[in-house]
């Protein structure tokens, strides 16, 4: 029971990594903006 | 070749098969007979033999290492805790042997002859270790009995009475006896071997797996008057469970060993009533006998229950329990090597180390019921030391004169219940005993390998994610930021953002010297001109203090835009220069979209430690409240100070 529940987490837990890998997620980012689809703290820029 | 001859006595036949025979008894008019050449002279009638449970007999035939043996003599021995048997083994090398046989446990010994002087009796001590014939031995026994009869061919003249000073060493598996009968001593060296191993026969009829061959003696307790039975004559105290006194059974007036217990002694009750009948390891017992003992640290009194166990083939067994800790215990018939030199070194016993748990100096009998095949006195005492590999226990009694070894294998309770079919008497253990097995022992083996596999999957998955399927680099570029462009914004080439939005991360690399830089950033597409803006202050100085490098800041800087639709961008850069160091940075722009970071690594490692961290946490709880109650706990600061006075 104990087994299959350390197993079940275990497996959990790298399936979450793995999303947030893919999705690129990281706290050691310097994050520039909010990050809502371009809008909030982007602006329109002209050369 | 075999000598026939008559008994004078009697006239039957006695027939002399070994040429060192020197005795015989008759058989049929039990006259001892002293051999002469072709005539027999008799010197009188030899005592009879007392009735006993061995299944052994005159004529009693097996084979030891290949060569076939007869028993063709018999000393019966009498010694404080009961009797003994040595057979006289003839075999077919025409060499001859002793097979000592006492509560089950057989002993095959060969006369040697060595030139060393031998030990005087006196002189011998439990526990002493000598060199002889090129082995280390430790005294295990020390015996001053006497012979109660003889039967059968016998290489030396025995009777009721005659003295037998025998010594007992052990090495390992090999077994040696000292006989100081004879001027000077003679040395009899062998080995413990297993009775099935013999392959013997002709053993006496109905007694193959022995039952009782005597009429159980039934008789009153002398002290409260209580019925008391002894069921054979392995028998030799009975414990009254009515008033605590213990008699002694060979004594036909049974005589009072130690008197029944007084009005202030705690009287303890079998957790398995006497006569319970069970099955342990598939094999059938009888609780025969109880005894408590106890022993005294820092004013503490500690006891422990035994019960003894009648087992198959005349066999004994123990059963202890301590604070609800059960232990089947058997005594060795070949005890472990030791250094003897340091007790608490580590001892080896069957291919595992067994670690040192405790000293008891003194280990005193404080109440007895039932049947015994010694003669258990209240008050009697030993030392005791236990070493422990868990679910095994080893453990040293000595006395004065005798030292054992016993192994204990550790029983849970339940399984003590089932096999005795108890019900409701079970006290649930206390605390941790000293070879209770570690119920965590298994889960951290288990948790570990399964961490180790999830860890190694985390690792496999990083990897993936920072060199397949990472990010890869959008653009790379060098830039020089001067203090004449103050005003001016560098502008990057343009690059592709492809697929859906992604992460973006922009690395500024410069060659900052003693000098800061502002920069304002801004990630720009190109088709809408939506633009996203972060602004970077890089400082880097370095230098020489009082003859110490230091430095401080950092020359690169990385900062990430996150969910950036696809298209086609480029990078604006407004430097700000340091008014009082004006001059040019050169900077690397590099545009990375998507890359796997480290902290997730970290969580999950992390988080996947949890597990094996909490077993190995939980385990060496255990361990250490296993270890709290031994000889090596570890010492409190005020012990150590005290200590240290």
């Amino acid at each position: 029971m104990f087994g299959k529940f350390n197993l079940a987490t275990g497996i959990l837990a790298l399936l979450l990594f793995g999303y947030a890998q893919h999705q690129g997620w990281n706290l050691f980012d310097n994050v520039a903006n909010s990050g809502k689809g371009g809008s909030g703290s982007s602006r329109v820029y002209h050369k | 070749m075999a000598l026939t001859a008559s008994c004078p006595s009697c006239g039957a036949p006695v027939v002399f098969k070994s040429a060192s025979s020197i005795f015989a008894v008759c058989d049929y008019c039990q006259s001892t007979l002293v051999r002469h050449d072709q005539s027999l002279e008799d010197i009188g009638k030899m005592a009879a033999l007392v009735e006993d449970r061995s299944p052994l007999q005159v004529g009693t035939e097996g084979s030891y290492k290949g060569v076939h043996f007869a028993l063709i003599g018999r000393i019966q021995i009498k010694y404080s805790q009961g009797y003994w048997n040595e057979w006289h083994l003839l075999f077919d090398d025409m060499r001859t042997g002793w097979l000592s046989e006492a509560g089950g446990e057989y002993v095959l010994t060969f006369a040697q002859y060595v030139p060393d002087q031998l030990p005087q009796f006196a002189e011998l001590k439990i526990g002493q270790r000598f060199v002889l014939a090129s082995q280390t031995w430790t005294v295990s026994n020390i015996e001053s009995a006497e012979c109660v009869a003889g039967q059968g061919e016998l290489p030396f003249k025995v009777g009721p009475g005659y003295p037998v000073a025998a010594v007992d060493l052990r090495n390992g598996a090999n077994f040696a006896t000292l006989d100081y009968s004879e001027t000077p001593p003679l040395l009899f060296v062998g080995e413990a071997v297993d009775f099935k191993s013999l392959k013997m026969g002709n053993l006496r009829e109905g007694m193959a797996i022995p039952t009782a061959i005597v009429e159980a003696q039934v008789f009153r307790c002398p002290s409260c008057g209580a019925p008391l039975q002894a069921r054979s004559a392995d028998i030799l105290a009975v414990g009254c469970a009515t008033c605590g006194a213990v008699i002694d059974i060979a004594d036909p007036n049974h005589r009072v060993l130690t008197t029944a217990l007084g009005m202030r002694d705690e009287k303890y009750t079998p957790r398995i009533p006497l006569g319970s009948k069970g099955t342990l390891e598939g094999k059938p017992v009888e609780v025969i006998g109880f005894l408590v003992r106890q022993s005294k640290s820092d004013g503490i009194a500690y006891d422990w229950r035994e019960y003894l166990l009648a087992g198959e083939h005349g066999s004994y067994r123990w059963l202890t329990e301590y604070n609800g800790h059960w232990n089947v215990v058997d005594v060795l018939s070949n005890p472990p090597r030791t250094s003897g030199i340091i007790e608490i070194d580590n001892v080896q016993y069957g291919g595992q180390s067994f670690r040192h748990f405790a000293t008891t100096p003194v280990a005193e009998v404080i109440q007895v019921a039932g049947e015994f095949n010694w003669r258990v006195r209240r008050g009697e005492t030993n030392r005791v030391l236990d070493y422990v590999a868990p679910p095994l226990m080893l453990s040293r009694e000595s006395t004065e004169s005798e030292q054992t070894w016993s192994l204990g294998t550790y029983v849970a309770p339940e399984a003590i219940a089932e096999a005795f079919k108890l019900s409701g008497r079970m006290i649930a253990p206390v605390g941790v005993y000293a070879n209770q097995p570690n119920p965590w022992a298994e889960a951290r083996g288990r948790v570990f390998k399964l961490f180790g596999k999830l860890a190694l999957a985390a690792i496999v998955l990083q990897l993936f994610f920072a060199f397949i399927a990472g990010g890869k680099t959008l653009l790379r570029q060098d830039i020089v930021l001067s203090p004449q462009m103050a005003e001016d914004t560098v502008v990057t080439r343009e690059f592709e953002v492809s697929d859906k939005p992604r992460k973006i991360a922009v690395r500024n690399s410069t060659s900052l010297d003693n000098n800061w830089i502002g920069l304002d950033l801004m990630l720009v597409n190109k088709a809408s001109g939506q633009a996203w803006p972060a602004t970077r202050e890089l400082a880097y100085y370095y230098g020489n203090d009082g003859g110490e490098s230091w430095s401080e800041g950092n020359r690169d800087d990385e900062v990430v835009f996150l969910d950036i639709p696809p298209g086609t961008y480029y990078v604006t850069v407004d430097p700000d220069i340091a008014p009082e160091k004006p001059v040019p940075v050169r900077d690397t722009i590099e545009v990375r979209s998507g890359g796997a970071g480290w902290s997730n690594f970290v969580i999950v490692m992390l988080f996947l430690a949890i597990f094996p961290l909490f077993t190995y946490l939980r385990h060496a709880a255990f361990e250490s409240g296993r270890w709290a109650e031994s000889d090596h706990a570890p010492v409190s600061s005020g012990d150590s100070s005290d200590g240290d006075d």
